[in-house]
Order: C-alpha cells, then sequence, then structure tokens
C-alpha cells in the first residue's frame, strides 16, 4: 500500500467525521445512527495506519492486492448498510400509513359526533 | 346485507361528482365512502361541499393503504360487505347488484366483477399482463380467475378482517392468490365496463412493468412465506 494511498485513506476518514460531527451538531442524525459512520471512518484509519491488519486478512482469504480487499469490505458494509435502510425505510412507511390512516378516520369520527350532537341539541330546541 | 362502496380517489374532481351521482341514482341503498387519499385538486373540496361520505386522508398513501384505510372504516361500522368501485366511471353501477347476489347465493368471501367470465380478452400489452397474472395465479393456487385485475371486487366481513389486520396487501391480484391460497371462496361474475373517461389512472404506463415485477414476486414468492 503506498503512502498517497494510506493518505487519502485518512482524508477519507476525515471528511466522514466532519460530515458526521456536524449532522450530530445540528441534530440532523440521531447518536444511534451516527456510530455505523463514525466506526466506519475508525476502520479507514485502522487500514492506513496498520497496514499490516489489511495485508493478514486479504491473505487470509487470498487477495493478492490488499487494496481490493479495501475495495470489498467499503461494499460490503455499503450493501449492509442499503439493506437495512431498505427495511426501515419499509418499516417507516407503514408506520406513516398507519397514521394517516387513523387521523383520517378518527378525523370523521369526531366530526359525526359533533354533528349528532349539534342536532341533538337542534331537536331539543325545537 | 349492509353494503359500503369504497371509492378511492386521488385527483379524481373531473369525474367524482358524476360517478356518485349515478351509483346514488343507479344503487340507492349502499352507502357510499369517498376515500381522498391526499389529493391536491379540488377533490377534497368537492367532497365537502357535496357533503359526501368521506375519509380524508392527510397525505397520499396510495391504492393499497388508501383503500385499507376504507375497509377499517367499514369494519369498524359493522358493514357485511364492502365493494371497491372506481371513481373515474370504469365500473358500472347495476352490476352491484348481481355482485350482492353472487355473495349471498354462492356464500363467497369475494365476488370479483370481472370483463372476461363470458366474453374473450381482446389483444393489447395490457391483456397479455392479465393473461400471464392469470396463468400465475392457476400455477399456485389451481384456480381460474379469468380476471385478477378487475379492480371492482366485493369482499365479505372474513375478507375485510384480513384487510384490516394485515399490511402491504392490496386490492391487487397477489393479494387475490394469498387469499385463494388460505381458503377463501372467490367467485367471478360477468359485468362490463366503461374505458375510463378523465384523469391519469393510478396505473400510468411507466408504473406497469413495476406493477408485473410486483406481482410476479409476489404471487411466485412471497405468498408461501406469509
Amino acid at each position: 500500500m503506498s503512502i498517497n494511498y494510506r493518505i487519502v485513506l485518512v482524508l477519507g476518514a476525515i471528511v466522514v467525521f466532519a460530515f458526521v460531527l456536524r449532522k450530530l451538531k445540528k441534530t440532523e442524525m440521531s447518536v444511534a445512527n451516527s456510530v455505523f459512520w463514525l466506526l466506519f471512518a475508525v476502520a479507514l484509519v485502522i487500514a492506513a495506519v496498520f497496514p499490516s491488519v489489511v495485508f493478514f486478512f486479504s491473505g487470509l482469504i487470498g487477495i493478492e492486492s490488499p487494496s481490493n480487499f479495501i475495495f470489498l469490505c467499503v461494499i460490503a458494509l455499503l450493501l449492509i448498510k442499503c439493506f437495512t435502510l431498505t427495511v426501515e425505510v419499509s418499516s417507516l412507511r407503514e408506520r406513516l400509513d398507519v397514521l394517516a390512516q387513523e387521523i383520517a378516520l378518527r378525523d370523521k369520527d369526531r366530526h359525526e359526533r359533533y354533528k349528532t350532537k349539534r342536532e341533538s341539541v337542534d331537536n331539543d330546541v325545537r | 346485507m349492509k353494503l359500503l362502496a369504497i371509492i378511492p380517489a386521488y385527483n379524481e374532481q373531473d369525474c367524482i361528482v358524476e360517478t356518485i351521482r349515478e351509483l346514488d341514482r343507479v344503487a340507492p341503498d349502499v352507502d357510499i365512502l369517498v376515500i381522498n387519499d391526499g389529493s391536491t385538486d379540488g377533490t377534497g373540496d368537492l367532497c365537502r361541499r357535496e357533503g359526501y361520505n368521506f375519509l380524508d386522508l392527510p397525505v397520499n398513501v396510495g391504492l393499497s393503504s388508501g383503500f385499507q384505510a376504507g375497509m377499517k372504516y367499514a369494519d369498524r361500522q359493522g358493514y357485511d360487505c364492502a365493494i371497491q368501485f372506481d371513481a373515474d366511471g370504469q365500473h358500472r353501477p347495476e352490476y352491484i347488484k348481481p355482485l350482492l347476489e353472487a355473495m349471498e347465493q354462492s356464500g363467497a368471501d369475494i365476488v370479483i366483477g370481472s370483463r372476461f367470465v363470458t366474453k374473450k380478452k381482446d389483444v393489447s400489452a395490457r391483456m397479455a399482463g392479465s393473461a400471464l397474472i392469470s396463468f400465475l395465479i392457476r400455477l399456485t393456487t389451481g384456480k381460474r380467475l379469468s380476471d385478477p385485475t378487475s379492480g371492482m371486487r366485493m369482499y365479505n366481513r372474513r375478507a375485510m378482517a384480513e384487510f384490516v389486520k394485515r399490511y402491504d396487501f392490496g386490492p391487487e391480484p397477489d393479494t387475490l392468490a394469498n387469499l385463494i391460497r388460505k381458503g377463501f371462496k372467490v367467485v367471478e361474475v360477468q359485468v362490463e365496463m366503461r374505458e375510463r373517461e378523465t384523469g391519469e389512472s393510478y396505473l400510468s404506463f411507466s408504473k406497469s412493468i413495476m406493477y408485473m415485477a410486483r406481482a410476479f414476486v409476489s404471487i411466485l414468492i412471497v405468498q408461501w412465506l406469509r
């Protein structure tokens, strides 16, 4: 792994840190959701600072170039993240739909009760 | 039997009034519930002005969830059955009675107003899709449905309960396949439909591919899991 490549990895990690910290500061990202990204950045730094770790694991599964091993890891992590996000979106969508339905149903219920109450008041007056 | 006509409406200001007027005239005993699915046109205002019985969804949730809201209403209000009826005038109210009679006589859980029980399908891309879905349903359930994509379907309380409690369970062919496999009785009755006059179909052309892909996955794979 060339020194330039290692510098790029660290720069990448710094960019990720900066973005995540900014979003955390503005509370546009929850702490729980930031954990993934912070660990991701830490992993990039570890790969840059201790290439021996990368060499060890790439050797273990028979990948000649350690940079390819890093690619593989990053892609795998992104796929996992994408998958969990899809699941999360489905679950949010379900809850959003139920909420919208309940708002409409309760609105209607309240409206009906108001109407029957008014009618009975009108009848009493008569 | 107390019947509710559920009319999903998304931006249907041009045809909703005429559809309901005709429904009121032809089938006066049927209660109507319009589902205003977060329309951005004047549909909601029209419903208020005309004094329709309607649900006002605050955001657009799509046909499946909009229809589910209607089924929840029907269930809570104790209706015996509910029919899905299109806002755009495709469905003809004179066929509601035959559907209801078929439900009472056959004891079916679901009655489909089908265009092709006694008549043949015309040749078009849309009908090729319909035939393909028929084939898939036949393959997985053994049941022959001539018009699985018809939107005019009547459900009894037992079927209603499924729509209320399940999610991702729209008024679509894959749902029929799932219910048939679970032992629900489905009957088809010959009806005629009109070509839609105004508005844009829920199923625009660009969405057809996605619709078919979803139907494939749902009928061939998902129904074995749920």
